[in-house]
């Protein structure tokens, strides 16, 4: 075996122990994750994921993800797949990038390079290590398209780039962003004079219109109830700016990487501006489409950060390779080794400190093990129809832990009247009059609270305060009360 | 030429048969209900509100076929006629006739289309006028190109924009030197550029509701299928090189949206004939051009067909839950047989509520420049004394309420604005509900002989 595999393969092995050791650090998982294990067990238990059962709304997604973790389940434990096999599908962004950049620069040293920068993109790293997420698999899956497109002359890779396009589409509404690349890619190509081949012209013109075709087909109801509004997918305005936030450098440096981000924006302005390159020009063409989308707030920062860290680190591979010319070029040409691994050491720092240090604070935001108890309790001491009030951010862990209905949780999209509901719910929570508490909480048939809130400076209500109309059922921290007023 | 006939009535019916099915026949819309009150108003010899020559046309039909029937055969006729003619004036065109009879079926299937002949309004029949006076136009005989230049000019008693868009194209297709050619569309560019420069400084014009109203697939009620839209851009990319041959139709998609900037967002009805057109000519490029991959072009082919079928499908799907239904009807009914009075509620109400019920919305589509902002004050207000001192200004008699109102449409919550006010029953009475429309008597007048209208 070559000795490039073997450095691919510990790269890949460091990242996916780093990933398990975070992972494995809380046996929980982080609170939107509770939404893909609800249906995770759905589906192992009925066949089919749960768009509507105990939730306060409709659900609305796409479950091939879902599906594929399911799979895994029935042949082991699901609480040890859905912590491992979402952390082999972020971790395989290793070798991915590996083959795409070796792809563009025909150098197996930078794309080493860019695999390490892949592995450990801070924001990457640590939203996809506990949090069951999708884009544990569009990410490098989003990836691998690109490096099937670049080799799309070979007849096989027409057929995998479908097959991926297909998956994709079925995955992940995001697959759209991949599209509005390829054609900003066509676009450039064509503004440059840069020459394409028939066969990816081809290949984008299929994959925008199926693409299209396939998310409009999807996402029909949501597209003729709010239009282009679906985009920002009926979030309560009071929580848009937390999601959908204008890019800040300052912020892009720190979840990309200090020196995967220089490097990538070198590399862009010397394509750019001096040199022309094909494969650079579709690497490009994202980080562009990207960047303008999260300018825009047209894509939720986290998502568009992991598309740009992405590409961030393929293009380190091309830095690697214009470092390493410069240095030939050079009188330092004789410590090339030393110089190469200095930049190695500082390519390491860059990225394993913010990646692990926000990989710690992602573990300790998961939900504390009390929490998880009172749920627990709930499922097993409650009413089966019973309805729980708890934070917005605890919604999923309502109806995935205690099984039980709650009033508010994180999927917005089919909450009819959703901004009344949200100021109710923070009426309820945060409101010093209590007659207008009971009233609300009359109105949404809750019959119990957690009076908890995450993440948050402001403190709920203080529910011991009326005993008579709040009988606290739950002793430990953080108790649940069961509400027993009525208001006429 | 049978299979256009064919495909055209069964398309175009559809929206027909279906709301008979599911809404016992009553025509979508709102703008069909003004066509039918014009039309009833002027069988009783009254003229007023009369704009275009298809409200007398619709009155006539209505004589012997009632007015309800009249309303929605009138634009299948007239949908029918048009397609025939579109194919007609294609092939006259010496276009290639696989464009031509794709562009037949890219008409017959865009939303636009499907709601010009199938609601009963002006749309239609200017349309089709505006396809009979190109037909004669290319004719050779005289008398022919007379009768077209008549019919190109009555087209401005359907409004300025489709006069003016049929004079620029017949303008445009008589000019045979290139260099005029391109100084025409050149300044016919810089002008519909010049029209959205001056529409961007208008607050109403916004990304989001244009879309909402442009865009079938986004809920629009008569705009464009998505994929007509990717396959119209499509076609104009390719037909570029060609651009003067098809200059009539780069001159109808300059127009149009020039004119959704300066005129209304209903002229992107006006744009169903370039947008046949232009994606009959992208499928007509991806059918004729040599692939690379056979599996891409066929899968492709599959794609666009499957997409525009969505776009169609989908829009004649709305129809059997599109308002207004049997029960907005029924409520109505029960309000016309109260007494004559004025009734408040939304102005997208207005021509329901007079067709329906015979009484007077206080607020209609044109009044509500003037009026609406003290109307929405209205529905806004929590204090009484505010809220009476409206509704005596306005003569108000009745509220009637339906559920879009209550949700979304005016008011977000149970008991927002003048819902809380519906708590005093000194001031309100609620003579009826059902299926939770509700319909409000205003008794607390400080002038109780107000009422004038018995």
């Amino acid at each position: 075996m070559k000795r490039e595999y073997l450095f691919l393969g510990a790269i890949f092995a460091a990242v996916f122990a780093a990933r398990l050791y975070f992972s494995f650090k809380t046996p929980h998982f982080s609170y939107d994750g509770y939404f893909a294990l609800r249906q995770v067990s759905e589906i192992i238990a009925s066949g089919v994921p749960s768009f509507n059962h105990l939730s306060y709304s409709e659900h609305f997604f796409l479950p091939a993800f879902h599906y594929v973790l399911a799979g895994f389940s029935f042949i082991f434990p699901p609480q040890l797949v859905l912590k491992i096999v979402p952390n082999i599908f972020a971790s395989s962004l290793v070798i991915v990038a590996y083959l795409l950049s070796y792809e563009i620069t025909k150098h197996r040293s930078a794309s080493l390079f860019a695999a390490i920068a892949a592995g450990f993109i801070p924001v990457y790293f640590s939203e996809t290590l506990n949090s069951i997420s999708v884009h544990s698999f569009t990410i490098p899956l989003s990836m691998f398209l690109l490096y099937a497109f670049l080799k799309t002359e070979k007849k096989g890779f027409i057929v995998v780039f479908v097959s991926g396009m297909l998956v994709f589409a079925l995955t992940d509404a995001s697959a759209i962003i991949f599209i509005l690349g390829l054609l900003f890619y066509m676009a450039l190509a064509k503004v440059e004079n840069l020459t394409q081949s028939k066969s990816e012209v081809e290949v984008i013109l299929f994959s925008s219109l199926f693409v299209t075709w396939l998310l409009f087909l999807a996402f029909k109801a949501p597209l003729l109830e709010y239009g282009i509004m679906t985009i920002w997918q009926n979030i309560p305005e009071a929580l848009i700016s937390a999601r959908f936030v204008s890019l800040n450098p300052i912020e892009a440096v720190y979840y990309i990487g200090l020196l995967p981000f220089f490097a990538g924006v070198f590399v862009i302005y010397r394509y750019m501006f001096r040199e022309k390159l094909k494969q650079i020009y579709l690497l490009m063409s994202f980080a562009l489409v990207i960047f303008l989308m999260l300018w825009l707030q047209l894509v939720e920062l986290k998502l568009g950060l992991f598309f740009l860290g992405s590409i961030i680190a393929v293009l380190f591979g091309q830095f690697y390779v214009i470092f390493s010319a410069y240095i030939d070029k050079t009188k330092a040409a004789g410590v090339k080794s030393l110089l190469i691994s200095l930049f190695a050491v500082a390519l390491v720092l860059s990225l394993i400190w913010p990646s692990f240090s926000a990989a710690e604070s992602a573990v300790q935001n998961a939900p504390s093990d009390e929490v998880i108890s009172a749920l627990e309790w709930a499922r097993e001491n409650t009413e089966n129809d019973a309805v729980i009030l708890a934070p917005v951010e605890l919604g999923h862990l309502v109806t995935a832990v205690a099984n039980r209905h709650n009033v508010i949780d994180t999927n917005f999209l089919f909450a009819t009247g959703i901004e009344q509901r949200f100021s109710d719910f923070n009426d309820i929570y945060f409101s010093s009059s209590e007659t207008d508490s009971i009233r609300l909480l009359n109105k949404y048939g809750v019959d119990y609270i957690i009076p908890i809130q995450v993440n948050a400076s402001k403190k709920p209500v203080n529910l011991e305060l009326n005993k008579e109309c709040f009988k606290q059922v739950y002793y430990p921290d953080p108790g649940i009360y069961k509400s027993v007023c009525d208001v006429n | 030429m049978a299979g256009i006939i064919a495909i055209s009535f069964i398309l175009f019916s559809a929206p027909f048969f279906l709301r008979l099915a599911f809404q016992g026949g009553l025509p979508f819309g709102e703008e069909s209900y003004y066509s039918m009150v014009l039309a009833e108003r002027i069988s009783g010899g009254n003229l007023s509100g009369v704009s275009t020559p298809y409200n007398l046309l619709l009155s006539l039909f209505a004589s012997f076929l009632g007015v309800q029937l009249a309303a929605q055969l009138l634009p299948i006729a007239f949908g029918i006629f048009s397609a025939l003619l579109f194919y007609l004036i294609l092939r006259r065109l010496d276009n290639d006739p696989l464009i031509a009879i794709l562009s037949a079926a890219f008409f017959l299937t865009v939303p636009s289309s499907l709601y010009a002949f199938s609601a009963s309004t002006p749309y239609s029949m200017a349309l089709f006028v505006m396809l009979l006076s190109f037909y004669f136009f290319l004719s050779k005989i005289r008398v022919l190109k007379g009768i077209s230049v008549i019919l190109a000019s009555s087209l401005v008693l359907f409004g300025f924009f489709p006069f003016l868009l049929s004079l620029v194209v017949f303008s445009s297709s008589v000019l045979k030197n290139r260099q005029k050619q391109l100084l025409f569309l050149s300044i016919l560019f810089l002008l519909a550029f010049s029209a959205w420069i001056y529409s961007i400084a208008s607050p109403q014009l916004t990304f989001d509701s244009l879309s909402a109203y442009l865009v079938a697939d986004f809920g629009g009620l008569f705009g464009l299928g998505m994929f007509h839209i990717i396959l119209t851009v499509m076609g104009i990319v390719v037909m570029w090189p060609h651009r003067l041959s098809a200059q009539p139709m780069y001159v109808s998609v300059i127009m149009v949206l020039g004119g959704l900037a300066f005129f209304s967002v209903h002229t992107i009805i006006y744009a169903v004939f370039a947008v046949s057109f232009f994606s009959a000519v992208a499928v007509a490029y991806m059918l004729k051009h040599k692939w690379e991959s056979s599996l891409i072009r066929n899968l492709t082919l599959i794609v666009v067909i499957c997409g525009v079928l969505f776009s169609t499908t989908s829009y004649l799907g709305r129809m059997p839950d599109m308002e207004p239904t049997l029960e907005i009807a029924e409520s109505l009914e029960w309000l016309g047989r109260q007494p004559r009075g004025q009734v408040l509620s939304h102005y997208s109400n207005s021509f329901w509520i007079e067709y329906f019920s015979g009484q007077e919305p206080v607020i209609d589509q044109f009044n509500r420049d003037l009026v609406g902002e003290e109307i929405d004050s209205l529905f806004a207000f929590r204090n009484i004394e505010s809220a009476k001192e409206t509704l005596d200004a306005y003569y108000i008699n009745y509220i009637w309420i339906d559920n879009a109102m209550k949700s979304g449409e005016v008011w977000q919550r149970p008991e927002e604005g003048m819902l809380f006010l519906f708590r005093n029953n000194e001031t309100f009475k609620k003579l009826d509900e059902r299926y939770g429309i509700e319909t409000w008597e205003y008794i607390g007048s400080d002038f109780p002989f107000r009422v004038s209208f018995n």
